[in-house]
């Protein structure tokens, strides 16, 4: 038996290679297949993965610890109890990268040009440089330092809107804790430039300090508590757990796409429809594939009714083809998938606004800028994941062939030619 | 030793005539006059321990021209009530402010509405002023250094000139404010605002100067924006009394929706 199948195989192999230009053909399309897939995937999600980090790292982590009615109303009295012992207990865990002390503050910045809603954040800025890109997107004057006080980086627009430049000074109104109306003075450090219309024009950053005492925190209250993990990818295990061990009464820990669900909801959307390109392309690919598949069978018939007379099994006749199409499978999807990181691969470091064009300021998801240098993500578990589909798809496509040769009549064929 | 001393005199009187330049350049705006005593009053212009009065609001923009009748009731620097008399359509909206909070009370819908920080630059019925520059606490030499820069004769007013700077860390948008009031009662002329730069911003000026409930003042003020040719936002006082007896009470929301 089973040296029997070995046989069929040695069949199969040897009758793919007699005809060399419709074997080609055939691996051809299903290594385009799997490669055209594998390169736009590893492209769109190298592209998420930058911006969730990006973005995570700039905002509140991937994941966020704070009050547990602070999503539905973020005001500056609602911080969490105990946050430095969580604090420090989150620096001891080994899957935690980094955290960050967030104090947030929404009001409005008034100079004499005219007033501008913002969004302040005081963070460390000592932190802030190892983890975040603010400190490189710095176009005017200099990123914050520890003890900077009044001293305030803005974004480009903002600075244009206020009319301020390096060194000047702005009024920023808010609430404090209690409710009461506070304004304070600031001055411009910095100016950075991101891409992005709503950081770029909304977002200020000061030390956390004077953040914790414009809204009448004390020295060790945050409004929330940024965790960077080591690997984004398991963040909701991370989360689940710290919920479980770490978490107060008051408090909760939330992932990235429950404090940013615009950025979560846009690259699910821009997920489904890629996904949704991908279907039309995987089907144009697909019966590509089936016509070769078919028709390097079909044109086969005389030899297969010659089989079939001489005493052939039609079972037999049924597994060759079917081993024939197996191997094609494994010759073209794997090298398919090594097309399509070549390809990514290639790409990377390329600027993507040289091919598509337009502004990258342009280039926003859920109102941050992306970075448009193509860093592709070759995840193994995603390649291999497609290659298998194509690998199961052309053994599919293989059963009408089958079928067909099951239905041969040796006289009709042998007769016809 | 006689041309010594001549040498000698002429040089101390012409020392003398330097020093006395130097020191008449130096004081040349120096008087009795108190700076800080003008700006306490130019503050406190409209203030009293309480203040009731009428007046009309007119905004002018480059689209459109508004104006409203307004009552309005004040007891000290922190209470503020004012309400939309005419026209029928904006008729009872109403403003309240204590200390630092401002409600609005929309009469059509019922409702009232907390001003939150982020509305604060928002524009008080849609006119040149914002919801921040009424609640506005701050007094001039709390937030400034000043000093008297011209005392004299300008366009045939006798007027006395403070020009303000902000202190380091103090609240304020300005770069500079100069405020100019007549030298004899001090009754202000013009408030002329320039930013960081020192470039011109806009100006508030004081017009039509009455006696109201025994105090003269300027009855209209307009303010001018400078980034907006053609706009302004113009008070006329209609009426006004002072020291009448209000509650505290009269500052409430309940007395808002009322």
């Amino acid at each position: 038996m089973k040296s029997k199948l070995l046989m069929i195989i040695k069949i199969g192999w040897l009758s793919i290679w007699r005809n060399k230009r419709r074997t080609l053909i055939s691996l051809f399309s299903i290594l385009i297949g799997t490669g055209i897939p594998t390169f736009f995937v590893c492209i769109a999600w190298g592209f998420y993965a930058g911006l969730v980090d990006d973005v995570a790292r700039l905002m509140a982590g991937h994941v966020t610890y704070e009050h547990v009615n602070y999503r539905n109303s973020p005001s500056n009295d609602l911080w969490v109890d105990d946050i430095q012992v969580i604090n420090k207990s989150l620096n001891n865990n080994d899957e935690v990268l980094l955290t960050k002390q967030i104090v947030n503050l929404q009001g409005v910045a008034h100079t004499a040009k005219g007033s501008v809603g913002i969004s302040l954040m005081g963070i460390e800025p000592s932190k802030e440089i190892t983890i975040s890109y603010l400190p490189e997107s710095i176009v005017e004057g200099e990123y914050l330092s520890e003890g900077d006080g009044r001293w305030v980086i803005v974004g480009s627009k903002l600075a244009e809107s206020l009319n301020v430049n390096v060194g000047k000074k702005f009024v920023f109104t808010t609430n404090d804790i209690k409710g009461e109306l506070i304004e304070e003075l600031f001055r411009v450090k910095g100016i950075f430039k991101t891409g992005s219309k709503e950081i770029d024009g909304h977002f200020v950053q000061s030390d956390i300090d004077i953040a914790r005492m414009v809204a009448g925190l004390s020295s060790n209250d945050v409004s929330q508590l940024g965790i960077i993990v080591k690997n984004p990818d398991t963040h909701e295990r991370f989360l689940q757990e710290m919920q479980k061990t770490l978490a107060k009464k008051n408090g909760v820990f939330l992932s990235w796409q429950q404090i940013m669900p615009d950025v979560a909801t846009t690259i699910r959307m821009d997920r489904t429809a890629i996904s949704s390109i991908m279907v039309l392309l995987v089907v144009i690919v697909l019966f590509t594939m089936f016509s070769t598949i078919l028709m390097s069978t079909l044109e086969r018939r005389r030899e297969f009714a010659s089989l079939l007379a001489i005493g052939t099994q039609p079972i037999e006749l049924k597994l060759q083809i079917f081993i024939e199409t197996i191997l094609f499978g494994l010759i073209a999807c794997p090298l398919g998938s090594l097309l399509g990181v070549g390809i990514a691969k290639w790409t990377e470091g390329y600027d993507m606004m040289d091919v598509v064009g337009g502004k990258a300021e342009d280039m926003t998801v859920g109102g941050f800028g992306m970075d448009t240098i193509i860093t592709p993500l070759f995840s193994i578990p995603l390649i291999l994941q497609i290659s298998i589909f194509f690998f199961l798809a052309v053994q599919l496509l293989s059963i009408l062939p089958i079928y067909l040769i099951s239905r041969i009549s040796i006289t009709d064929v042998l007769r016809s030619t | 030793m006689l041309d010594q001393f001549s040498t000698m005199m002429r040089l101390t009187i012409i020392a003398t005539c330097v020093l006395f330049k130097v020191f008449l350049s130096s004081f040349a705006f120096a008087s009795n006059l108190n700076p800080e005593k003008i700006l306490d009053s130019v503050d406190d212009l409209y203030r009293s321990n309480t203040s009731y009065g009428t007046l009309t609001l007119s905004v002018t923009t480059t689209n459109w021209q508004r104006t409203l009748t307004l009552e309005q009731w004040s007891k000290g620097d922190d209470r503020h009530l004012i309400r939309v008399l005419k026209p029928k359509k904006e008729k009872g909206l109403t403003t309240l402010r204590v200390d630092n909070n401002v409600w609005n009370y929309m009469p059509k819908v019922k409702r009232v509405v907390k001003i939150p920080s982020s509305m604060m630059a928002s524009s008080w019925m849609g006119s040149h002023f914002t919801n921040d520059d009424l609640v506005k606490q701050s007094r001039m030499v709390k937030d400034y250094t000043f000093s008297i820069t011209y005392e004299g004769e300008r366009e045939e007013k006798n007027i006395v000139e403070i020009s303000c700077y902000p202190k380091k860390d103090a609240a304020v948008v300005w770069g500079k404010v100069e405020v100019i009031v007549y030298r004899d009662d001090f009754i202000p002329l013009h408030i002329i605002y320039y930013d960081e730069d020192l470039q011109l911003s806009r100006t508030l000026n004081f017009t039509n100067i009455q006696m109201m409930s025994g105090k003269m003042m300027p009855t209209q003020m307009s303010m001018i924006p400078v980034d907006e040719p053609g706009e302004s936002t113009a008070i006329q006082w209609k009426k006004i009394q002072f020291d009448l007896p209000i509650n505290d009470d009269f500052f409430s929301l309940r007395n808002l929706q009322q």
